[in-house]
């Protein structure tokens, strides 16, 4: 097989300016098959995908072989070799693609020994390839996907293909597709559709509805948690966004930290400060001395409608029983509640992968000084000393 | 000098008094003011110059003249005689004073060394008198200047002599100065035979019975002590009276604050102890806030109990009676007596060990035969204590005191048969292993209560304040004992004795590693962040703090099992619900908040709940809504009412055993007490409600056909109190701010006064300008001074050179005279002849 993967350079070198084309077609054939996994090798051809001739050929054999390709009998392994043959291509931009390419080109002749300018006979053009990777695209996602898959291919989208995209606001079903399925994929369909509304003016009312939507106390346990605060933080980064979706999204997230695990504490605490320096008018969340005789929590919850949840009228005392946090520094984050808050933003790209390893290596870091404080009953056995609250149910035997 | 002589009249003679009357008015010198000021006195405005300047020139004759008269003699005689210079002195008075005077010079050399005449050097709180150094020996003869005694020679030597004598008896007729003296060698050497004749009698009594020793020693040889013996010797009133005594030096030696204490009755006791808590408790709340400290004292612990007892060389420290029990104190003192003369025998080296033992080594064995007895009692009521200890739980100190005495009464019989067979086995004094393997080894084949006995001896022979040294030992033996429980509480854990369960030696390991904490907590602190024995640290260190090296930790590792871990088995609820426990008597105290801990109990709540059911509920990781281990305590038959046991911790060790019905019966009932504990413990957090509601919905959804009665009652029980919470009140409103206050300068505020010169500048300025006007008049002064001696000196010269003119001149004359009557007589002669 390694063999058979090196074969496209010796070709190449070979075959001077004309690329082996039908050489590199049966290859890829062979490799993107429909019931053997060729991961290892694929992994290889990275290397090569660095020369972008050989890129464009690649993706012009691709183009072929899809369109080929029969739908009705689309296995997982072919998508499985396709996908990861996808992912290794890094498709450079249109501005600087023709002079980048025939410059890395002829350095590969002069890796090779032989000089033989022959630049002027490459045929490498964008307006194809891009043809190429529209016609790909076009075909994959209209296979049927699974979990793992739509995953990969959401990662791929917003970040390498959209913009070689035709026509991107086409991809706006497949991401609402994804959205429908829950979980992280809803999450990383959000990504897409935003890049859509901020780049290509697609007109998407429900956005926040949705995103809003999104905070569960899973989501703090999540694989895809710290992109989803980044991209959460850049989400409501607008200053269009009213008022009331903020406020709901404070309120809903310091809700959350009432169950949400001690690693993420000081990260969504952060936010909503965040989020209250952005919008200083919110601040009313945790200043309002008008609001007084309240029989209960004005906000409802389980209103997913964030105009109907009467976040405004709430306060964070959520905030404020955090506080009382057994863990020293998330209690100490909660400052902002009484101390004025700073001008700048916090930085919480730190904080989101933060663990419960961090916090717990953190708090073992204290310094055991020659005057620690201890205990002042002398106990008589484990579960009989003096303010014991556990001899009721436990014993030892 | 003065220019200005004074009016007032000095009150010393008359006659100048009368002579200052009678002021010849053309001596008055009037100066004329310029601007006279009606009722304004000034001083200068006359002045009697003539009389200023005749006092001025007596002064330089007295002063200047003398210096100018002396000033080529390198040398003077002065007459320093007391009363020589005085003429009003009788010569007996002349005497009297000098004699006082070479008397107290003595005195002050000597007083020279004494640096408190006041002060007596002490020792033990006694002072160092003659009277308390009974033993001690002095053979030499050079100390003969000591044998007078001090009273006498304060009386006789310094106290004023026969002045003070002549004074206050008035009739006798005075001692002359011989016969003052003779009296004094008289009594100097009466004491010096005296003090001889003690001392011969003290050395011979102390030769005798060396000697008597010697014998008892040689007798002694060939026989070691037996119990029996020290029975007898102890019913054998002989030696008690010795005992007792040495017991009251011992006692003594431990200064005066103990006896104070002593003193005490049991109320204020109690009173103190209760107080001392009371401090404790304050300064734990004030850690739990997270304040920091008042002020620089630096408390050695929370727990610092013992009144600096560790920083005194007090042997006697006894363990177990730390707080409570001050009126044993004398008995626990003795109790240790015998390890700890060891002890300090084995640090006083090496040369004196031997010859030491022979000495005191009758002594002491007499000894332990005598505290054999107490020593055994109060070991083994300790154990009986921590047994009763078991049973109930809140087992105060104050409490705990009366206890010891009633044990000490009642189960005094009994305890001896268990003495007699334990005290052959375990010996008294311990050293800490060196490896845990040696440790081990000691408590193998030691049932519970022994291996207490041992630990509690190796506690005393070891503890810190004996030697520095052995705060490593603390250290290592701190190490030895959790491993030990690690050892003990493992799954496949070995009992030191077969057939005795592991776990039963848990109990028994806690106290003394209690005590060990106290005597070095950071070393303590420092093994546990090692290996983290949850409960243990509880038990040891305060859960409260704000933020605490070893209790922060352990309480983020807690929530970190509840949030992470997942639950599957038997076991995995029963370290869940320990867990959740642990967590909330660690959160207790302090009523801080962890959102672990309610995630934690609803999920397994939920356990009892169908899967069907659980849909819209809210279950948060690590619990789930579906999956095999999501419905492991949903209970399918009915349950009669039934005793719940208590959960044990060693069934935390075993796998895979049946959920039973009771099981899941149990496990629910003690997450329901949990919540409503919780309900209880966090009502006063703001969003109580909020955080509470989905406990609410869960317990909804539990279905309460198949549960005994009283579970229901306990579940609805909950509920009301989940509705009873308080939601909150008012929004949340910063704290106002203090106005800021603008900023102000200091009034300017100046002194006018009508009629004075106004002072312009800062006041230093003024001052400074002042010293400057009155040194240039001091100056002015000065030069004028100056200029007065250089007249005067000038005067006397000229007034010299003329008096030595004169008297040539004179002599001169003389001698002319006298040549001019030889010429004539010679003439005369010259014309007789012719």
């Amino acid at each position: 097989m390694k063999a058979e993967n090196r074969r496209p350079v010796r070709k190449k070198t070979e075959g001077g300016p004309s690329f082996p084309t039908q050489r590199l077609q049966a290859l890829l054939d062979e490799l993107i098959s429909d019931n053997y996994d060729h991961q290892k090798c694929i992994t290889n051809l990275k290397e090569h995908t660095e020369c972008h001739d050989f890129l464009f050929y690649t993706l012009k054999s691709l183009s072929i072989i899809v369109k080929k390709h029969n739908k009705e009998s689309v296995t997982e392994v072919y998508m499985n070799n396709l996908m990861l043959v996808l992912e290794q291509m890094n498709i450079p931009d249109a501005t600087d693609s023709l002079i980048v390419c025939t410059k890395l080109f002829r350095e590969e002749k002069d890796k090779d020994g032989k000089k033989i300018t022959s630049n002027s006979k490459l045929n490498l053009s964008y307006p194809k390839a891009k043809r190429a990777i529209n016609t790909i695209w076009n075909e994959v996602i209209s296979y049927p996907l699974t979990g793992s898959l739509y995953r990969r291919c959401l990662i791929l989208i917003p970040e390498k293909v959209m913009h070689h995209l035709e026509k991107p606001i086409r991809l706006t079903g497949f991401f609402m597709d994804a959205y429908d399925l829950g979980g992280a994929l809803s999450l990383l369909a959000l990504q897409g559709v935003f890049i859509l509304v901020n780049k290509y003016n697609l007109d998407y009312p429900n956005f926040y509805q949705k995103l809003y939507g999104l905070l569960e106390p899973t989501i703090f346990h999540a694989k895809y948690r710290p992109r989803f605060f980044m991209l959460m933080d850049r989400f409501l980064s607008s200053t269009h966004v009213p008022e009331y979706v903020i406020a709901a999204f404070i309120k809903r997230m310091s809700r959350l930290s009432l169950s949400a695990p001690a690693s993420c504490l000081i990260l969504i605490l952060k936010f909503i400060a965040n989020l209250l320096i952005r919008y200083p008018g919110l601040q009313l969340l945790i200043h309002n001395p008008d609001a007084t005789n309240l029989e209960d929590d004005p906000f409802d919850p389980d209103e997913p409608d964030m105009s109907k949840c009467r976040a405004c009228e709430s306060s964070l005392w959520e905030v404020a029983t955090l506080q009382q946090h057994v863990v020293p520094s998330i209690s100490k984050a909660t400052g902002f509640l009484e101390k004025t808050l700073p001008i700048m933003e916090y930085d919480i790209s730190e904080l989101v992968e933060a663990t419960y390893e961090e916090v717990h290596e953190k708090s073992c870091k204290l310094i055991v000084h020659e005057t620690v404080a201890t205990t002042f009953h002398k106990p008589t056995g484990l579960f009989t000393h003096h303010d014991d609250k556990m001899s009721d149910d436990w014993c030892v035997l | 000098m003065a220019k200005r002589s004074k009016f007032k009249p000095k009150t010393g003679g008359k006659a100048h008094n009368r002579a200052a009357e009678k002021i010849n008015p053309f001596e008055i010198h009037v100066n004329r003011s310029k601007h006279d000021v009606l009722g304004r006195k000034r001083k200068e405005d006359r002045g009697l110059p003539g009389i200023a300047r005749a006092k001025a020139l007596k002064k330089r004759e007295k002063t200047l003249l003398q210096e100018y008269k002396t000033r080529h003699k390198s040398n003077l005689f002065v007459d320093r005689r007391i009363g020589e210079n005085d003429p009003t002195l009788d010569p007996e008075k002349k005497i009297a004073l000098r004699l006082a005077a070479v008397k107290t010079k003595h005195a002050n050399r000597k007083s020279m060394f004494n640096l408190n005449d006041d002060d007596f050097l002490t020792h033990g709180g006694k002072t160092l008198d003659d009277d308390n150094i009974d033993d001690r020996m002095a053979f030499s003869d050079d100390e003969d200047d000591q044998v007078l005694d001090a009273q006498f020679v304060k009386e006789r030597h310094f106290a004023g002599g026969f002045l003070t004598k002549r004074e206050t008896g008035d009739e006798e007729k005075p001692k002359s100065k011989k016969e003052w003296i003779d009296e004094i060698i008289a009594e100097s050497k009466k004491k010096k035979a005296e003090a001889k004749k003690d001392k011969e009698e003290q050395y011979e009594a102390v030769s005798k019975l060396d000697a008597n020793l010697n014998t008892f020693l040689m007798m002694m040889s060939g026989k070691t002590i037996k119990d029996e013996d020290k029975l007898e010797a102890k019913k054998n009133c002989e030696f008690r009276d010795y005992d007792t005594l040495v017991k009251e030096l011992g006692f003594d030696r431990t200064g005066k604050a103990k006896t104070s204490s002593k003193l005490k009755t049991p109320e204020e006791l109690i009173k103190e102890e209760k107080e001392k808590l009371l401090a404790l408790e304050a300064d734990r709340v004030r850690r739990m806030k997270g304040e920091p400290e008042p002020s620089k004292h630096t408390s050695r612990s929370a727990d610092d109990l013992d009144d600096g007892l560790i920083f005194t060389e007090d042997d006697r420290f006894h363990l177990s009676y730390k707080d409570g029990a001050m009126l044993e104190e004398e008995k626990g003192n003795d109790d240790n007596d015998p390890e700890n003369d060891n002890k300090s025998m084995d640090e006083e080296g090496a040369e004196d060990e031997e010859t030491e033992n022979e000495d005191e080594g009758v002594d002491s064995d007499l000894e332990d035969g005598d505290d054999l007895e107490d020593d055994e009692s109060d070991k083994y009521s300790d154990i009986f204590d921590e047994e009763s200890g078991d049973e109930d739980n809140d087992n105060e100190n104050d409490t705990q005191e009366t206890e010891k005495t009633k044990d000490h009464s009642v189960a005094g019989d009994k305890r001896k048969e268990i003495m007699e067979a334990a005290r052959k086995e375990i010996p008294y004094t311990f050293e800490v292993p060196q490896e845990y393997d040696a440790f081990w080894a000691l408590l193998e084949n030691r049932s519970p209560k022994e291996v207490s006995v041992i630990l509690e001896r190796t506690i005393a022979c070891n503890h810190p304040s004996l030697g520095a040294q052995n705060k490593d030992k603390f250290e290592d033996l701190c190490t030895y004992i959790l491993q030990t429980l690690n050892v003990l509480t493992e799954e496949s854990g070995d009992s030191p004795v077969r057939g005795v369960p592991p776990m039963s030696y848990v109990d028994v390991l806690i106290p003394h590693l209690y005590t060990v904490t106290q005597a070095c907590s950071s070393g303590v602190a420092n093994s546990f962040r090692q290996f983290v024995f949850l409960k243990v640290a509880g038990v040891l260190f305060p859960s409260s703090d704000y933020i605490h090296p070893v209790m922060t930790p352990v309480i983020t590792f807690l929530s970190q099992l509840l949030g992470q871990a997942k639950v599957n088995t038997k076991r995995d609820i029963t370290a869940a619900l320990f867990t959740s426990y642990l967590l909330y008597e660690y959160l207790s105290m302090s009523k801080r908040f962890v959102p672990e801990l309610p995630n934690a109990l609803n999920g397994l709540l939920s356990l009892s709940i169908e899967a069907k059911k659980k849909v819209k509920l809210p279950i948060n990781p690590p619990f789930k809504r579906f999956g095999a281990a999501s419905s492991l305590l949903l209970l399918e038959n009915n349950i009669e009412e039934e005793t719940l046991p208590k959960l044990s911790l060693a069934s935390l060790n075993d796998k895979g055993k049946e959920i039973t019905d009771n099981f899941k019966v149990n496990v629910l009932s003690k997450t329901v007490k949990l919540l409503h504990c919780l309900c209880d413990c966090w009502s006063k957090l703001p969003s109580v409600k909020a955080l509470m509601e989905p406990t609410a919905k869960i317990l909804e959804a539990i279905c309460l056909d198949h549960y005994p009665s009283s579970l229901k009652e306990m579940i609805t029980g909950l509920k009301s109190a989940i509705d009873c919470l308080p939601g909150p009140k008012q929004a949340l409103v910063k704290e106002a701010k203090k106005p800021k206050s603008l900023k102000m300068y200091e009034p300017a505020i100046e002194r006018v006064i009508e009629g004075m010169k106004k002072s312009v500048g800062t006041k230093d300025f003024q001052e400074k300008q002042k010293l400057l006007q009155k040194l240039k008049r001091e100056r002015k002064g000065a030069k004028r001074e100056i200029q007065r001696d250089t007249a005067f000196l000038a005067r006397q010269q000229l007034m010299e050179t003329l008096q030595s003119d004169a008297e040539r001149k004179r002599k001169v004359n003389q001698i002319m005279a006298g040549l001019q009557s030889q010429e004539s007589d010679h003439k005369k002669l010259k014309l007789k002849k012719f």
